[in-house]
């Protein structure tokens, strides 16, 4: 039985019965589902907290807080996208503990890293390696850079490739709301990564294409 | 088409949302447009970059295990969490004993109901009432005393199911049994439990659903 897509990810029959075991009580199933799910959970809690410990916290907990209510899981919504809204609202929490909610970030020093590895652009096939990896990280420090209801909303629309009406879900806020969190969300990218000086930005797309990072 | 309608339709078109006319003419004007050209471009390189690129630290090996281990292992005092064999081995002897005592208990009760001549405790012997009242008390006589000798009888086998639930504790002790595992072993508890256990097939639960407002309570 194929129980993964293209893209390694669970089928939603094999995800819901899965789960179904995992309500009857089989461990088993239940660390099947963790595994298929921690990556992404703690890829996206990791980017929204910046913080090791408070990312693997975080993931340890909204498995916990999930699996205590998985008795009364309703399959009319996905997996995901419950395991993703107990995921955000924890990293609020933990960020308003820590008091940064603004997510501000110094840009000054994503801009001088910036320059430091531009200089090392010599050599047409390396420069290219270089100016891509350069590139990515701007791209990743600008990500940082944006409010955290900015930032989850990007991240769950291009890493998730979730609709705004699921991120609405997950945010707890209106699909329009999402969407012009999008809007402004792409506004400071644009205004972030414009001050890099780029040739060719899709020297970033076939860097990614071919796995280098 | 100008760069400053492009910039107004930007997002449908990135998200593929915009009419095929109307995508023709953003594709017309990037074709002569380097800046606007460049700008998508960004966008695009940002949105495969989030999408595939991974350069976040990744978990151990060991966290899911973790996780499991660390989930709650019976459903008596967190009310969900992965039922064990255990406290599926203590339900089913909670029922068992729960429902097979009232269950003699009624036999007993329906025995001394249709017993032949009177029941099994002695001949009524049928009386000469002066007054309407004195008939009703020895219509009503024999059966409070079938009611007080079945209550004996329950009493009895009260006991034998004390030593009965001693079993079972013992059984549940060999285990890691908590004080909060153990059945309860009140007659009254007896009694009922089959009544809780339709009432509440799955023990009190402080229910969570799915409902992301419900989720957590912070």
């Amino acid at each position: 039985m194929n129980d993964k897509n293209g893209n390694g990810r669970l089928t939603p029959l094999r995800e819901r019965e899965l789960i179904e075991k995992a309500q009857s009580g089989c461990a088993k199933s239940a660390q099947e589902l963790i595994e298929c799910y921690q990556d992404r959970l703690h890829a996206f809690v990791w980017r929204m907290v910046r913080n090791d410990h408070d990312a693997e916290e975080i993931c340890q907990d909204a498995f916990f807080r999930a699996f205590q209510a998985l008795e009364s899981f309703n399959f009319a919504y996905r997996f995901s996208t419950w395991l993703f809204t107990i995921g955000y609202r924890l990293c609020l929490n933990a960020m308003r503990r820590r008091k940064d909610y603004s997510g501000d970030v110094d840009f000054n020093a994503i801009r001088t890293d910036g320059r430091g590895e531009e200089s090392h652009g010599v050599f047409e096939e390396i420069a290219n390696s270089d100016e891509a990896r350069r590139l990515k990280k701007s791209i990743w420090e600008a990500v940082d850079a944006l409010t955290p209801p900015q930032r989850a909303t990007v991240l769950l629309f291009y890493k998730e490739s979730l609709s705004c009406q699921e991120i609405g879900e997950i945010l707890d806020m209106p699909a329009a709301t999402v969407k012009s969190h999008l809007h402004r969300a792409r506004n400071r990218l644009k205004e972030l990564l414009e001050r890099q000086l780029v040739e060719d930005w899709s020297v970033v797309r076939i860097g990614v294409a071919s796995g280098s990072a | 088409m100008t760069c400053r309608h492009v910039a107004q339709v930007r997002d449908v078109y990135l998200d593929g949302e915009l009419s095929p006319s109307l995508t023709a003419e953003v594709h017309a004007h990037l074709l002569q447009c380097p800046e606007c050209q460049e700008q998508i471009e960004m966008f695009r390189a940002c949105g495969e970059v989030i999408a595939k690129d991974r350069p976040e630290p990744m978990l151990d090996s060991g966290f899911a295990s973790r996780v499991v281990a660390a989930l709650p292992k019976t459903d008596s005092t967190t009310g969900s969490g992965l039922q064990t064999r255990r406290s599926l081995r203590q339900r089913f002897w909670r029922l068992a004993i729960g429902s097979s005592v009232p269950a003699a208990a009624a036999v007993l009760f329906f025995a001394v109901l249709i017993w032949p001549s009177g029941g099994p405790f002695g001949e009524v012997k049928p009386a000469v009432y002066e007054k309407p009242t004195d008939a009703v008390q020895g219509m009503v006589a024999p059966t409070l005393n079938a009611v007080t000798e079945t209550q004996d009888a329950v009493k009895s086998l009260g006991k034998l199911q004390g030593i009965l639930v001693d079993e079972v504790r013992h059984y549940v002790d060999e285990g890691e049994g908590t004080e909060n595992d153990r059945p309860e072993a009140t007659i009254l508890d007896i009694f009922l439990q089959p009544f809780r256990d339709v009432l509440q097939p799955i023990e009190e639960q402080d229910v969570e659903s799915p409902d992301d407002e419900k989720i957590i309570r912070f």
